[in-house]
């Protein structure tokens, strides 16, 4: 699997910043978006191997973006969702679905995501 | 805040434990006026002038004690010394000119007493203390005009009489030792009512808690994402001084938002018995407080609005009771607009005259027959477990207690809960 361009979704703006900084030090392009509905926005014209996504956000929240990129895009792009609710949130309807690849909790470890990432290149 | 110390510090306030006392020293005050009042007329009649001055003198300085303590508020302590020397002073005077034994028992009661009274619970030690020197002084000072009675002249009639009157002096001890008891456990009730609000406080802090926890992880992982670029650059050239100090101000910057969310925690959990009313702005608390309840509103997607005005807002509170009674109507707040389609909260902070006041609106419409019912103690709409009813019962006090008001304004046709408090008046060219 290609993994070039990853698209960044949260709310804290210092997080959303310091995880695509750390991305393109890896040598990944990276875009951000504060919400589900601005990276929808983004998507066509910026077109992600991957969006990490945080999951509770204004506007537009992480589970409704991937039920969105589900309905609009086939096949959608693979999903890591990043959350400081991990087992409050009803992800077990998503686990089952193709293009979510995994949920990681915050505090968060960047290397578990850069380990996923490597993964899934070599998939 | 350095105005707001200098301010505070130059109207130096009443303690609290003072004016949890205010009405017990001035029932003493009234007794003992009253008890001297009777020796007033006995010693008019028997012709006694000097004692009737002594009389006179001891109902003036409880009074003027009294009056120094609750109104020249820095002069407390003067007001303590006042009260106590007032006493032996009396006792004293009665004995050496008079050579009088007996009779002068009023005095003893009014040290006694009142050191029992204007010493906090926590330094009851000092009311014993006091009370013991002011009896050895007594037991002393009464012996003075006659220093060789009555063991001397083997005079068993006196020394039956100064046995009595040691006897006296045990009688007023042990009366006002068990008196206190009675007295804490009278305190020991009303901080039932105290230790309610403490519950429930706490009962809203763990309400927010799992929100709370969120909003500070995330600043936990920028920190450790910071750091953890770093090293990744570090591994391949040496850092430059520029990436460093960049690093340094995001650290910093979210390491500030922990702390403002710390402080608000710290200055709302405290145990707010042992707090102290300052004056301080109405902003400076909204600020410090409504970051404990942001996440919540944020995690369940509600827009929320703090309108001010530009002016500050100065108001002599109990910051950490101010504090719960915003998160208490805040979460109330939240409880009502969550499951609506519009979700939507504002909190107001103006003033007009000598008030300031404190709206906390919410897009929900209160039905007449709830809105009738709704500062009744015990009532509540939320789930069981999740509201005890006595939310807004408790802020309602809390804010009554501040010379304040607090009430559901009818009139708004969305549910409006408004807080009145009274704004501290600043003279014209005080430094604040």
């Amino acid at each position: 699997m290609i993994i070039e361009k990853i698209l960044v979704v949260d709310d804290e703006e210092d997080l959303r910043e310091i995880i695509s900084e750390i991305f393109e030090f890896e040598g990944y392009k990276v875009r951000t978006a504060e919400n589900g509905l601005e990276a929808l926005k983004i998507m066509n014209e910026f077109n992600p191997d991957l969006i990490v996504t945080d999951i509770i956000m204004p506007e537009c929240d992480g589970l409704t973006l991937f039920k969105e990129l589900s309905r609009l895009y086939s096949p959608p792009p693979p999903v890591i969702f990043i959350s400081g609710y991990v087992g409050s949130v009803a992800i077990d309807e998503l686990k089952n679905k193709e293009n979510f690849i995994a949920i990681f909790s915050k505090p968060i470890k960047i290397d578990d995501i850069l380990n996923k990432l490597n993964e899934l290149k070599d998939s | 805040m350095e105005k707001m110390q200098g301010h505070s510090k130059h109207t130096k306030q009443i303690p609290d434990y003072l004016l949890d006392k205010e009405i017990y020293l001035k029932l003493v005050s009234h007794i003992i006026s009253f008890s001297l009042f009777f020796s007033i007329i006995d010693n008019i009649i028997r012709g006694h002038y000097f004692l009737l001055a002594i009389d006179i003198y001891c109902i003036l300085s409880v009074n003027f004690g009294i009056f120094v303590l609750f109104r020249k508020y820095h002069y407390y302590v003067a007001g303590r010394l006042l009260l106590l020397s007032s006493g032996v002073l009396g006792a004293s005077a009665a004995s050496l000119i008079t050579g009088a034994k007996y009779h002068n028992e009023h005095y003893l009661l009014v040290i006694i007493a009142l050191s029992f009274l204007i010493f906090h619970q926590s330094e009851r030690k000092w009311s014993f203390i006091s009370a013991t020197i002011a009896g050895i002084l007594y037991f002393i000072l009464i012996q003075f005009p006659n220093p060789s009675l009555p063991f001397d002249q083997g005079n068993w009639t006196e020394a039956s009489a100064m046995l009595n009157q040691f006897s006296y002096l045990l009688f007023f001890i042990l009366t006002l030792m068990g008196l206190s008891k009675s007295y804490d456990k009278a305190i020991g009730l009303f901080s039932l009512e105290a230790k309610l609000v403490e519950a429930s406080k706490m009962a809203s802090l763990g309400r927010m808690a799992g929100a709370l926890a969120h909003e500070i992880s995330n600043p936990i992982s920028v920190i450790k994402l910071q750091m953890s670029l770093l090293i990744r650059k570090a591994k391949g050239n040496p850092l430059t001084f520029d990436e460093i100090k960049q690093a340094e101000t995001k650290i910093s910057g979210v390491l500030d938002r922990i702390e403002q969310i710390t402080h608000g925690l710290r200055i709302v959990a405290r145990d707010q018995r042992f707090s102290k009313r300052t004056t301080r702005s109405m902003e400076s608390i909204l600020s410090e407080t409504l970051p404990l309840c942001q996440e919540r509103i944020k995690q369940l997607g509600i827009s929320f609005e703090f309108l001010k005005q530009q002016n500050e807002h100065l108001i002599h509170v109990n910051s950490a009771e101010i504090s719960q009674v915003v998160i208490n109507l805040l979460n109330n707040a939240i409880d009502a607009v969550e499951t609506l389609s519009e979700k939507k909260i504002t909190i107001q902070l103006s003033s007009e005259s000598n008030t300031a006041f404190v709206t906390v609106t919410d897009s929900g419409e209160l039905d007449s027959l709830i809105a009738d019912k709704i500062m009744e103690p015990f009532y509540t709409t939320k789930a069981v477990g999740k509201g005890t009813g006595l939310g807004l019962t408790i802020s309602q006090s809390i804010i009554e207690n501040h010379n304040g008001r607090l009430f559901l304004n009818r009139e708004s046709q969305k549910t409006q809960f408004v807080v009145q408090l009274p704004l501290v008046k600043i003279q014209e060219g005080a430094t604040l």
